[in-house]
């Protein structure tokens, strides 16, 4: 992608990862209350549990409680940098956004476990 | 290389006669006494922006809206992340959640406060999006509304079969 | 050294052209050695080649810059140059673009020095190095090129926003003990479509030549409206 060559640095995927992340949490979090609210409601929640007890099901929610704690860490990292003074960390801030996400897919695979 | 001869520098213009600065009436060099608290207003045009500002400014409040809302939810959504480590722990059950839900109003409440953090937010961060990537402001709006109306119905009924 | 093969712009399209490669070369000699040697009719505008008046920046392999300090070792991928206007403004004619729009910007964030009152006559006491001060000075290196402003994705997804160099300058002003509309200059850039719309993408800041801080600025802005509110100044 030679055209978009003035995006490939850090602070830009940063915030390329915020947006998509933010755009899945919109888009599932409908959806989420939906499926909880029926479930509980119809006394079905716990065959639909078990519709999740796979391992591709059990992936996706790792990967969206992932996305959740990779856009609240970016979204700190965020409002640090609009409301508090400039510093000049934002890499490190950066990494530590990224690093928060992936800690909490890893964290939840492993607490799933049956 | 040609019309080097042209150059201002080589014919420089002739000097001109220095001008006092005059101030309105009587005159710049008398401090008229009253320091700087006299307002802008009342001695130089406005400034961009200025004065219509009030009543616009849609874009501020919503970046207001949706950085407050972010505030609001970082804290609630690290403890609904502690609770979903905590919950999946044993595998989820539905007598599990509403045990600890069903009738509490501290539960109730943090959820209602979640579900109108994210209605906010969620929105205004959609019409964002789609303000930029489509070029389509009323889509946009559009569609934010929308977001807002599903999410606060759906995740209220949530909070309500939940508690 | 074999020749450089150079894509330049010509408004329909590219043409390729092949220059020969020279030790310390920058990208602007080599728009200039194709305009005198093979098409005098290639536009394209310079003044100082020596990085200060900001009026030779292009997009060179994908990234805005400015063509006078840079060197052609260092941005050529494999013997090869794209050479196009800059992004985000409209295009005269080959590499140069109008840049009205840009400057008038500044007009609209109020970039503009609002002296006294008259007949004041303290002068500003500046300690330069105290921290309203170093922001200001950081700021105003600023050589206008419109870099910044051409990498900003904010600024091509709405034309309305100010942008980087505008609110950059706009910062200058805020953080300048000597500006007498501090809070004018606020109300001008809280406007819709203005320091709010930037995103920290950060792409400004990244590419300014001049290693100013944009993104910074701005978000000094965001801070600084915010407080003003708080007072109930704005
Ligand atoms: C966990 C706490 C959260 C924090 C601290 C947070 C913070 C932020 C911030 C500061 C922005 C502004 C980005 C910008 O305009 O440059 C933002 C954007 C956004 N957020 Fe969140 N957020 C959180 C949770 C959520 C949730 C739960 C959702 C799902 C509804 C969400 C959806 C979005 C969307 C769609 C955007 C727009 C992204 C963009 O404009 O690039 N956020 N968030
Ligand atoms: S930091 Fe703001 S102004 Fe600079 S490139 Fe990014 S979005 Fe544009
Ligand atoms: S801030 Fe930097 S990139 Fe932008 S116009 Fe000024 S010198 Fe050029
Ligand atoms: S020609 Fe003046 S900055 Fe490049």
């Amino acid at each position: 992608m030679r055209a978009a060559a003035h995006r490939n640095h850090p602070a830009w995927w940063a915030f390329l990862a915020h947006r998509l992340s933010g755009l899945a949490l919109a888009l599932f979090l409908p959806a989420h209350f939906l499926v909880l609210a029926t479930a509980v409601e119809e006394a079905s929640f716990d065959a639909f549990v078990a519709w999740t007890d796979r391992p591709l099901v059990k992936l996706a929610e790792a990967v969206l409680v992932g996305l959740l704690a990779l856009h609240m860490a970016g979204g700190l990292r965020l409002l640090a940098l609009e409301f508090l003074p400039w510093s000049d960390t934002q890499k490190t801030r950066i990494a530590l956004a990224f690093g928060a996400g992936f800690a909490a897919v890893l964290l939840t695979l492993l607490m799933a476990r049956p | 290389m040609a019309g080097l001869g042209d150059c201002p520098a080589q014919n420089p213009l002739p000097p001109r006669e220095r001008v006092a600065p005059k101030a309105p009436g009587e005159g710049a060099r008398k401090d008229p006494g009253t320091p700087l608290t006299l307002p802008r207003s009342a001695w130089a045009p406005p400034s961009p922006g200025a004065g219509e500002g009030k009543t616009r400014r849609l874009e501020l409040r919503l970046f207001l809206a949706q950085r407050l809302s972010a505030m609001v939810l970082a804290p609630l959504v690290l403890l609904h992340l502690g609770v979903i480590l905590y919950a999946v722990r044993g595998g989820l059950s539905a007598a599990e959640i509403l045990g600890r839900t069903k009738g509490s109003v501290l539960w109730g409440g943090l959820y209602g406060l979640f579900v109108l953090a994210t209605a906010a937010h969620g929105s205004i961060g959609l019409r964002a999006i789609l303000r930029e990537w489509t070029r389509r402001p009323h889509l946009a709006d559009t569609a934010a509304l929308l977001f807002a109306a599903t999410a606060l119905v759906l995740g209220f009924r949530a909070v309500l079969v939940l508690t | 050294m074999a020749d450089l093969v150079v894509n330049v712009w010509r408004g329909e399209g590219f043409e390729t052209f092949r220059v020969p490669f020279l030790e310390s070369q920058t990208v602007l000699d080599v728009v200039t050695w194709i305009q005198r040697h093979l098409d005098p009719t290639l536009s394209y505008r310079f003044a100082c080649r020596v990085g200060m008046c900001g009026s030779c920046a292009m997009t060179v392999n994908g990234v805005p810059r400015w063509t006078c300090r840079t060197h052609v070792s260092k941005v050529a991928k494999d013997g090869r140059l794209e050479i196009r206007p800059l992004r985000n403004m409209p295009v005269i004619k080959d590499l140069a673009v109008d840049m009205a729009g840009f400057f008038d910007k500044w007009q609209e964030a109020g970039g503009r020095f609002v002296p006294t009152r008259p007949g004041v006559l303290e002068f500003a006491r500046v300690d330069p190095e105290n921290p309203e001060r170093r922001q200001a000075s950081a700021g105003i290196e600023c050589i206008g090129c419109g870099v910044c402003y051409s990498a900003c994705d904010v600024v091509a997804a709405n034309p309305d926003y100010l942008g980087p160099a505008a609110l950059n300058r706009a910062w200058t002003l805020v953080n300048d003990a000597r500006d007498g509309d501090r809070i004018g200059h606020l109300a001008a850039v809280a406007d819709d479509a203005g320091c709010h719309a930037c995103h920290s993408q950060g792409s400004c800041a990244r590419h300014c030549p001049n290693h100013l801080n944009p993104t910074g600025a701005i978000a000094g802005l965001k801070r600084e409206v915010f407080r003003a509110l708080l007072k109930g100044d704005l």
